[in-house]
């Protein structure tokens, strides 16, 4: 004897999918806090995004 | 930053965008260097080019979502390099659910690694915790020298010696609900934490207070000035009343303080929605704006959440996001981007609450020019 498992009971009952948050990514955030630092930190105000693979 | 070539180029360029000027070291992280487990050794490398600009103080090592997934050890990374403190800051998206959150985060780390904790007090000195339109922390400065304060700290700020006096303030007052690691950290120093936050006639008039009492400053001078603020702010409320419906539904987690600012010059605010999670941070204002007839406050809210909204209580005016604020003028109602439109003008005390209500009211009288929008669209459909 085997029991059947209902499928899809979850999906009928739950809501649609709201994948919309209208927000860019969390980490724009942080960079704003750390990017405001005026004093002594290397965020390189000349040169452009480094690639470093030279140096793995 | 510790993180692939996508969100790299992503997060470099809305960084840009407003107006940082300032480029980002990474490393290389791309399938083979992920595949290979030289993210450790990538992220060392960036931090010891980092190091050798001169004077270098702090270098803050950004690790997202690819990075943390991929597992980067605190402990693998060197504390201190040269003169420079290395601080991690770890903001994957999966974690950290909103940008006002990795605010938070930042912030924290930060404060953790350079707060200096151990010197004396400065028992009338306030730091004032929050990002905000550049006048604010100015005025609010002003108005609290009045009362006796000696000096204010606003974070986050330009300066690594704000970071490191934060340590030894007599108060800290967040300007906004979401700094919670960042409070925690004060708590953990024994700074006693001012609830609430100078928005409105009666927040204004009660955060001045608290701030007296904290502090210790003398009460009848504290009195006067709390006095005569909230005379200033009745005035300029009695000038420019509000009425109407109107929705917030930003994403920068300083919504509920807005909400609760138009409820307070009349208007009614039966829906709001923000980025952030619940805490009990922002459970003042919300019970505030429940008891005043709020219906609706949706924390992590989505597009389909607004959009229900729109439905359920027809707004005469929308505060939102970019798509949301399309979709209310698809509907003939008048609405302006949150974050641009309010951030950029004061917010805090009366003169904030001057420059605010009077861009609203001023925004809410092109009701008509909106309907008629909408009707000319609605006719050129019709005709083609």
């Amino acid at each position: 004897m085997s029991n059947s498992i209902p499928l899809g009971t979850i999906a009928q009952e739950a809501k649609p999918c709201q994948l919309h948050p209208q927000s860019m990514c969390p980490a724009f955030g942080s960079l704003r806090v750390l990017t405001r630092i005026e004093d002594r930190i290397p965020l390189w105000p000349r040169i452009r995004v480094a690639c470093m693979a030279s140096l793995l | 930053m510790a993180t692939d070539t996508g969100c790299l180029y992503g997060l470099t360029f809305v960084t840009h965008f407003y107006g940082a000027r300032k480029s980002i070291l990474a490393p290389q992280l791309g399938t083979s260097e992920l595949m290979a487990g030289q993210v450790v050794e990538g992220t060392r490398a960036a931090i010891e080019v980092a190091a050798k600009e001169p004077g270098c103080q702090l270098i803050p090592v950004v690790s997202l979502c690819v990075a943390e997934t991929a597992g980067l050890p605190e402990e693998m990374l060197p504390k201190k390099i040269g003169d420079a403190e290395v601080v991690l800051v770890r903001v994957p998206a999966y974690a950290i659910h909103s940008h006002p959150e990795a605010k938070d985060v930042a912030l924290a780390a930060l404060l953790k690694r350079l707060g200096n904790a151990t010197a004396p007090k400065e028992k009338k000195t306030l730091a004032l915790l929050g990002e905000v339109f550049p006048a604010d922390p100015l005025a609010i400065d002003n108005l609290l020298r009045q009362m006796g304060v000696e000096a204010t700290i606003t974070l986050p700020g330009r300066a690594i010696d704000d970071l490191r006096r934060a340590g030894h303030v007599g108060a800290l007052a967040p300007l906004h609900p979401f700094y919670k690691e960042t409070t925690a950290v004060f708590r953990s120093w024994s700074i006693p934490v001012v609830g609430g936050a100078p928005v409105g006639i009666s927040g204004s008039y009660a955060w001045l207070k608290a701030v007296g009492s904290l502090l210790e400053l003398d009460p009848k001078l504290v009195n006067d000035v709390a006095e005569a603020e909230r005379a200033r702010a009745e005035a300029m409320l009695k000038a420019q009343p509000l009425s109407g419906r109107i929705f917030v539904t930003g994403y920068e987690g300083t919504e509920l303080a807005y909400a609760r600012l138009l409820v307070e010059a009349g208007a009614e605010v039966p829906y709001i929605s923000t980025s952030i999670g619940q805490d009990p941070l922002v459970l003042p204002d919300e019970m505030w704006l429940r008891a005043r007839g709020t219906k609706e406050i949706v924390y992590r809210k989505s597009l389909e959440d607004d959009v229900a909204a729109l439905d359920k209580y027809p707004p005469d005016f929308v505060l939102g996001t970019t798509p949301f604020c399309a979709i209310a003028k698809e509907r003939g109602i008048p609405a302006m981007y949150f974050t641009n439109q309010l951030a950029s003008r004061p917010f805090f005390l009366s003169t904030g609450m001057a420059a605010t209500l009077g861009f609203i009211n001023q925004t809410m009288k092109g009701h008509e020019r909106y309907q008629w929008m909408q009707s000319f669209f609605e006719g050129e459909a019709a005709d083609a």
